[in-house]
């Protein structure tokens, strides 16, 4: 237990463990992960988070507005990693958090969470500047596969990273998925972590070129089915931070503000208390100051 | 000296083969640890081998650099058994690389080598040829080192030299580089201290160059060797000229001239007296409260702290006051920002009659700024016009500012604005704390932001610790404790944290009256992160009161130790093992 407190510790303040701690940490991890069922039931109260993609500062942030682990309950929606600069750092510490309080915090698996996207967007360079070889990009991507791929808020509320599938209709469906691989290029795990919902009618063809669009009908039949409330999901970027959609029955969250640290949207976080009462609680990019001193030299010279 | 220990678990051998490691990652780690490299072979080996090592290093990435540089200038002189001069060729290398920062440090160090050699005429050998060197070097950035050696060592050498070295400044003031005039004149400062060694009339030669140089960073130094040659008999001796040339730079086109000259106004007051300052300078200032540009305006209003004790207070009841008006309303919040951190250092100057007719209206046109920052800038300054005016008159204009401010929708400004409060608890006393002050602390408490609830419960804590447990309870506490039947778990843990954070202030009769029923009921809350905190709350009362607190804590820790949830069981069964 004590091993686990000093590397949050030291997640907490930005530096990242060394190569042996993170492999004994992300074996920990698998054996936690390896239990959770593909629909991991989460009671209330619970705090959904969407994309964090990396924004470490920004995380810290986050667990200023909405209170620390463990004392607030918290489920992540996945995309972690890729596009921020401190990937590796934040993806240690949610997984930190859950080995030490797995009770307390829930993680699903976002596209992203990927050997594929990785090696495009920035997590494998990441590992490889921070530690000198692939290694740890290595292991962490074995434990992405682990990662569950949804969640059920008290039977209520279906939450997964992307959309829904047309491979999809009854809950069960996804409970018989083999989930422990790499994201397939298409097939239902592939759509629940890649589509999008849009003002459309039925199913049409995803521009991202994985996944599907699907429309209100499609998402208020899923709903009626399975009895759900409604849909929380991530993946897209909202300016306000999160958005709803068909009736208040499918909601987006998005947990990364002034995305690539350029596109000044606000992000936000829901709460849900323990009537499953929903408050969307809004909050910014942290400042200059709060990031600390990230390496710089200084100005040339011949700026002046 | 003492041997380092070696605490990067790895061998000696290993950390200086990585030296050379093609992975940046790796040389850096090494050179990190230099000193660990030398005290471990020892000076000699270190003067014979590792220093000229080192030299190959050179050709190395910035990032490296930095670090060799910072690494050299720990203990080295003890490391190479007290020979300063074997490291001087390292540095001298080190002036000639792109990195200012490097070019600095290792100049520096250059300096500080040559107090620790006894020999004077060696010291006027070295320092000359590395001066010379550098001045001859190709790499114009080179010069840098130049700038800043030569003042240092200029009254240790021969008259010869002397002018020798006179005359590469007068060369370097005129290079056709900008960029080594600027270094030349941001160092002129240090050698005007030399005078009358440096006489006048070459004092005067590169002064009159630079002012007329049309780059307006060459222009701006003329500040400080201004400012340093006031300090010797040079200005008895050129007070027109000092003076004169002041008023030119404040006068000066670039903004950017204007405004160093700005930021120095309190050290030219302190070189020229407070009757110069006043003759010379004062208007000036008054004038650069109404520049154009508002980076002026802000300067000057910043300055209003320290440039006020340089005034005869008539002045500032009928020339600088009169001009604040303005700046109050100022559409740059970042001026009116500048005027809120420093408008009541005037306070005291003024007296209390004048504080009361001419700064408490800007005072508390300040305080209900649109910006929030103006606002909170100017409660951080407070205690300066309570302590003239009395801070009851104060409240009670203050209060609407702070109800204001505790809705911002900010966050840090409202938790800023809860530490404001115990500034007046402490200054006041509890009448302060009427109704309306205590429904902002609660609302605080019940902030959406879990940082702000944070602060306010410290804050309650320090009101406590001011005002007493009888008050609080009567009060405060009661209405916190109603919190238990919150809907929303995370306020219902916030009864919690504030038990947490008063502990030391609770009498172990309040908490066996009223504490021990709170937990007891909570630790059946259906929601595992409240028992939790039961768990953490019940054990740190056990351990910090002890006594008669202990066994109803353990009881409590008993029941919890059966919980369903496996957190709260493995907290309770531990805290029972450690008591």
């Amino acid at each position: 237990m004590s091993d686990l407190d000093q590397w949050i510790a030291k997640l907490k303040n930005c530096q990242f463990l060394t190569e042996q701690e993170v492999i004994s940490l992300c074996t920990k991890a698998k054996e936690i992960l390896i239990s959770e069922s593909n629909v991991e039931i989460v009671h209330t109260p619970v705090t959904v988070c969407g994309d964090i993609h990396g924004q470490f500062h920004d995380l810290i942030e986050l667990f200023k507005v909405g209170g620390d682990c463990p004392d607030t309950n918290y489920l992540f929606l996945g995309d972690l990693v890729d596009r921020g600069f401190n990937s590796v750092e934040t993806f240690l510490l949610l997984l930190a958090f859950k080995v030490r309080f797995p009770d307390r915090i829930t993680i699903i698996r976002g596209n992203h969470e990927s050997r594929q996207t990785t090696q495009v967007y920035g997590f494998y360079d990441e590992c490889q500047r921070k530690y000198g070889s692939a290694n740890i990009w290595r292991h962490c991507t074995d434990v992405f596969d682990y990662l569950t791929i949804s969640a059920v808020i008290e039977n209520r509320v279906f939450c997964v990273h992307g959309g829904l599938s047309p491979n999809i209709v009854e809950i069960d469906d996804v409970k018989s998925l083999d989930r422990k691989q790499e994201v397939p290029h298409e097939g239902a795990m592939c759509d629940l972590l890649w589509s999008d919902p849009e003002d459309i009618i039925g199913w049409g063809v995803s521009p991202r070129g994985a996944g599907y669009i699907f429309g209100g009908d499609i998402t208020k039949e899923f709903n009626r089915t399975n009895n759900y409330d409604f849909i929380c999901r991530a993946h897209q970027l909202v300016l306000e931070g999160y958005k709803t959609m068909f009736d208040d029955q499918l909601i987006t969250v998005w947990s990364a503000p002034n995305y690539c640290y350029r596109v000044g949207n606000q992000a936000s976080i829901l709460e849900l208390d323990d009537n499953l009462e929903k408050k969307f609680k809004i909050f910014l990019a942290a400042n200059v100051e709060q990031r600390g001193l990230i390496g710089r030299h200084p100005v040339p010279d011949y700026f002046l | 000296m003492p041997k380092i220990e070696n605490t990067t678990g790895m061998p000696i051998n290993l950390i200086i083969d990585e030296l050379k490691s093609d992975d940046i990652r790796k040389r850096i780690h090494s050179v990190k640890h230099l000193d660990l490299i030398a005290s471990t072979i020892g000076p000699d080996r270190t003067k014979n081998e590792l220093i000229p090592f080192i030299q190959e290093l050179l050709d190395d990435d910035d990032e490296v650099l930095i670090e060799l540089v910072d690494s050299l200038s720990r203990n080295f002189v003890e490391l190479v058994g007290g020979q300063a001069q074997v490291l001087l060729p390292t540095f001298e290398a080190l002036c000639r690389v792109e990195d200012a920062s490097v070019r600095e440090k290792a100049a520096n160090q250059i300096k500080k080598c040559l107090t620790q050699l006894p020999d004077q005429k060696k010291v006027e050998e070295l320092s000359i040829g590395i001066i010379k060197r550098l001045n001859d070097s190709d790499y114009y950035m080179a010069k840098n080192a130049v700038a800043i050696l030569i003042p240092a060592i200029f009254n240790q050498v021969s008259q010869n030299n002397q002018n020798d070295l006179i005359n590469i400044i007068l060369k370097l003031s005129q290079d056709q580089i900008p960029q080594v005039r600027k270094f030349t004149s941001m160092y002129f400062q240090d050698l005007v201290k030399h005078f009358p060694l440096i006489n006048e009339t070459f004092i005067q030669n590169i002064l009159n160059s630079f002012i007329k140089d049309e780059q307006d960073f060459i222009r701006m130094y003329i500040v400080d060797a201004l400012i340093q040659s006031s300090k010797t008999p040079f200005f008895q001796k050129q007070q027109n000229f000092i003076l004169n040339m002041f008023k030119q730079l404040a006068e000066d086109q670039s903004w950017r001239v204007r405004f160093y000259f700005c930021d120095k106004l309190a050290e030219i007051g302190e070189a020229v007296t407070k009757d110069g300052y006043r003759k010379n300078f004062q208007n000036y200032h008054l004038k650069f409260l109404q520049d154009a540009e508002p980076e002026m305006k802000s300067i000057a209003a910043l300055k209003i702290e320290r440039v006020s004790g340089l005034m005869d207070p008539e002045d500032i009841l009928n020339k600088l006051i009169p001009l604040l008006k303005t700046i109050q309303s100022d559409t740059n919040a970042f001026v009116r920002n500048a005027l809120a951190s420093s408008v009541l250092a005037l306070c005291p100057i003024i007296g209390k009659k004048n504080t009361s007719e001419q700064i408490l209206p800007i005072f508390l046109t300040l305080l209900k700024d649109q910006d929030s920052e103006v606002r909170i800038t100017l409660f951080k300054k407070l205690s300066l016009i309570t302590n003239v005016l009395g801070v009851d008159s104060l409240s009670q204009s203050v209060i609407p500012a702070l109800t204001e401010l505790a809705q911002d929708k900010n966050w840090r400004i409202r938790a800023s604005t809860i530490e404001v409060l115990s500034f007046f608890a402490r200054a006041i006393g509890p009448e302060f704390l009427s109704d309306k002050v205590l429904k902002l602390l609660l609302d605080w408490m019940g902030d959406k932001v879990s940082s702000v609830r944070q602060t306010a419960i410290q804050q309650t804590a320090q009101l406590i610790s001011i005002l007493g447990l009888a008050w609080a309870d009567k009060n405060l506490l009661t209405k916190i404790w109603a919190f238990q039947s919150i809907q929303n778990y995370l306020h219902r843990l916030t009864v919690l944290f504030t038990i947490n954070q008063i502990t030391s202030q609770l009498t172990n009769d309040y908490i066996l009256k009223t504490i021990v029923p709170i937990l007891q009921a909570m630790a059946k809350d259906s929601v595992a992160n409240i028992r939790s905190n039961v768990c953490r709350t019940s054990i740190q009362l056990a351990k910090e009161k002890g006594g008669n607190i202990a066994d109803p804590m353990k009881k409590i820790l008993q029941t919890l130790s059966d919980d369903q949830d496996a957190e709260v069981k493995y907290q309770a069964k531990s805290a029972l093992e450690s008591l």
